[in-house]
């Protein structure tokens, strides 16, 4: 949910409530001030009938319904009988319905005699007013919450655009690019923080990302530049022909192992890149015809160990990405699938709707295939493997956000690049 | 053939240059960007190695000049930087080849005659190698006449022997010439046997000993007969 519909949304419920609350409290206050106000007016006509008594003889009903109703009450019952008000429903003839009214029952001693006296008045204008008291404040409770709605809306979305467009910027931030970063000027304390903090913490990142770079490449060419000599010391060294077995094998030895440090700098300087994300450019890439040539770059491989390969290529697959690392994705899964694969063995490449599945006979790995993926875990026991292979290819997966999937089961190795 | 070679690692240029003086060719040395500069500005080259990070300015630059000045001359760019940016760069600016470091000796040897033949340094397309006559355009082998029937690797292969005969090539470098570049795929060394035993059989077929020697399981070297 945005900020905006959020803080909207739960300014105009406290609102809301607030109002109705208040609606409540006025409601009780005025119905109140009524009730003492008709309750005063019930002492008066009290003493007004009290007045009107006719001094001979008792006092009588009038035959008439009247507003008073008098009883003649017993000692005992007078003494009991406490002045009080009770609110009370009559039915009223005309208009058919139950009406609320209040009645005051009081007590009178006349000539000797004790009186109950029951005086009546209808609540009606009470009800009338708390009518008209709820309806006002309802409309004026539905105005100023969309009063309040449409001013949050209109108002907030102002306020926050310098935000909303610092957060566009930031989205399309790219440490790689050099684009500027241009944070809109706003006015408010806040936001002016927030672009100075953005735009520092870009800068600072884009110089990092470049010293990093900077870092990897000069790492390479140190640690290359002396392979280098040393290689091609041990090269010149074979070419003697005076040179003795002994001699020529621990030469051989030598070569090997930096051979190995030297394949094995180069792939992580390459999963480093790939993990930096050092390979900005992207660009539609056609995965079939690349496959096919590489497996056709492969083909003296099938025939020394006298492989059967079988590539079915049903749908295209094109993606969106950068050409070298997607051959070099592609390379390695199918250079693994043809050295591991024993001989006679069977390559099944395929490719459909945005996956590329291959699958070859190999001997079934036992425990988790997924640690395949994980730096350095080999299972095949060629001397020379690095481990590597799978690693660049799970870091150029994770680049893309592409789903690799290794399985093994019946002589049967499996790897599944879902793009 | 007369080549520079622009190189500031001493370790690097005294073994390069010492290889190609062997190899026949006149092999020139500048070890900073002004020598090179200079030394491109002045004299006329067949081909020249470029590296790239040099004391003095970026070997590319250099490269730009060179083909600027000099159209024909061949040019080779080696870095240690084994990126692909420089590798498109080189090329973009006109270089002939691009070689990331560490190179095998015999894998240069052939890019640098790859190259020198294709500026037709070396006259014409074909070669008289023993008693074999190779044409490297067209890309066949005849023997006595008679064509040697040889698929696309074979014949790279057999390039790559002729190109570096007499002298020992390593497996790796020959499994790297063949293989292309290659990144953990070192414990594949073992197709290079059969490779060579098969290029062997399409000879022997034809009736001619392609004389290529294991040398102590390190490597193989070629002499033509």
């Amino acid at each position: 949910m945005r900020l905006l519909t959020r803080s909207n949304l739960i300014s105009t419920f406290v609102l809301l409530i607030a109002l109705v609350v208040s609606g409540l409290y006025i409601y009780d206050q005025v119905c109140e001030e009524v009730r003492d106000e008709i309750d005063e007016e019930l002492q008066n006509r009290k003493l007004e009938i009290l007045a009107s008594l006719p001094t001979q003889g008792t006092p009588e009903n009038s035959i008439v319904k009247a507003d008073f109703r008098i009883e003649p009450i017993s000692h005992s019952d007078y003494k009991k009988l406490k002045e009080h008000y009770e609110d009370i429903e009559v039915y009223e003839l005309i208009e058919k319905e139950v009406e609320p009214h209040r009645q005051l029952i009081t007590k009178f001693k006349h000539q000797g005699n004790y009186y109950r006296l029951q005086i009546e008045t209808s609540l009606l204008d009470l009800e009338d007013m708390g009518e008209v008291i709820t309806r006002s404040t309802a409309w004026v409770c539905l105005g100023l919450v969309l009063l309040a709605f449409l001013v949050n809306l209109l108002l907030q979305k102002r306020l926050w655009r310098s935000f909303y467009q610092t957060l566009e910027q930031l989205r399309n931030f790219r440490v790689d690019r050099q684009d500027p970063l241009v944070i809109p000027q706003s006015s408010i304390y806040e936001f002016q923080e927030l672009a100075q903090t953005v735009s520092t913490l870009a800068e600072v990142n884009r110089k990092s990302y470049q010293q990093q770079k900077q870092f990897v490449e000069n790492a390479s060419h140190e640690i290359q530049t002396p392979l280098a000599i040393a290689l091609n010391q041990t090269e010149q060294l074979i070419q003697n022909p005076d040179l003795k077995e002994e001699d020529a094998l621990t030469i051989g030895l030598l070569t090997e192992q930096l051979e190995r440090l030297s394949a094995l700098n180069k792939a992580l300087l390459l999963i480093t890149k790939i993990n930096n994300q050092q390979f900005g450019e992207r660009e539609s890439v056609e995965v079939n015809p690349m496959v096919i040539r590489l497996i056709n770059e492969c083909e003296f491989l099938a025939e020394d160990k006298q492989l059967d390969i079988q590539v079915k290529d049903e749908e295209a697959i094109i993606v969106q990405a950068n050409e070298y690392l997607i051959e070099i994705l592609v390379r390695n899964l199918i250079r693994n699938a043809y050295v591991h694969t024993p001989e006679s063995g069977l390559i099944q490449v395929r490719m459909n709707s945005n996956q590329l599945e291959i699958r070859n006979t190999a001997t079934t790995i036992e425990g988790k295939t997924e640690a395949l993926f994980n730096r350095f875990t080999k299972q095949s026991t060629h001397r020379q493997s690095l481990g590597l292979g799978l690693s660049i290819v799970k870091s150029i997966c994770d680049a893309y956000g592409y789903q690799p999937e290794i399985a093994s089961a019946n002589e049967e190795f499996m790897i599944r690049i879902q793009f | 053939m007369k080549l520079l070679l622009i190189e500031d690692e001493p370790g690097l240029y005294q073994t390069i240059s010492q290889f190609l003086i062997t190899e026949g060719h006149v092999c020139e040395l500048a070890t900073t960007y002004e020598e090179a500069e200079e030394k491109i500005g002045v004299y006329a080259y067949d081909c020249v190695l470029i590296d790239i990070m040099l004391p003095g300015g970026n070997g590319l630059d250099l490269l730009k000049e060179l083909k600027r000045t000099h159209k024909t001359t061949g040019a080779i760019v080696i870095s240690a930087k084994d990126s692909l940016d420089d590798k498109l760069k080189g090329l973009d600016l006109g270089a002939d080849d691009y070689l990331p470091k560490p190179f095998h000796l015999s894998e240069l040897n052939a890019r640098l005659r790859s190259v020198l033949r294709r500026l037709k340094f070396e006259g014409s397309d074909e070669m008289q190698v023993g008693s074999l006559t190779i044409d490297t355009t067209a890309r066949t082998v005849f023997y006595e006449g008679k064509e040697v029937i040889l698929n696309r690797k074979e014949f790279d292969l057999l390039l790559f022997f002729v190109t570096n005969q007499n002298r020992v090539i390593k497996k790796s470098a020959l499994a790297e010439h063949v293989w292309g570049d290659n990144i953990d795929q070192a414990d594949s060394y073992d197709f290079i046997y059969s490779q060579i035993k098969n290029l062997r059989k399409r000879f022997s077929q034809m009736g001619y000993e392609l004389n290529i020697q294991t040398v102590y399981g390190i490597g193989y070297k070629f002499s033509p007969q």
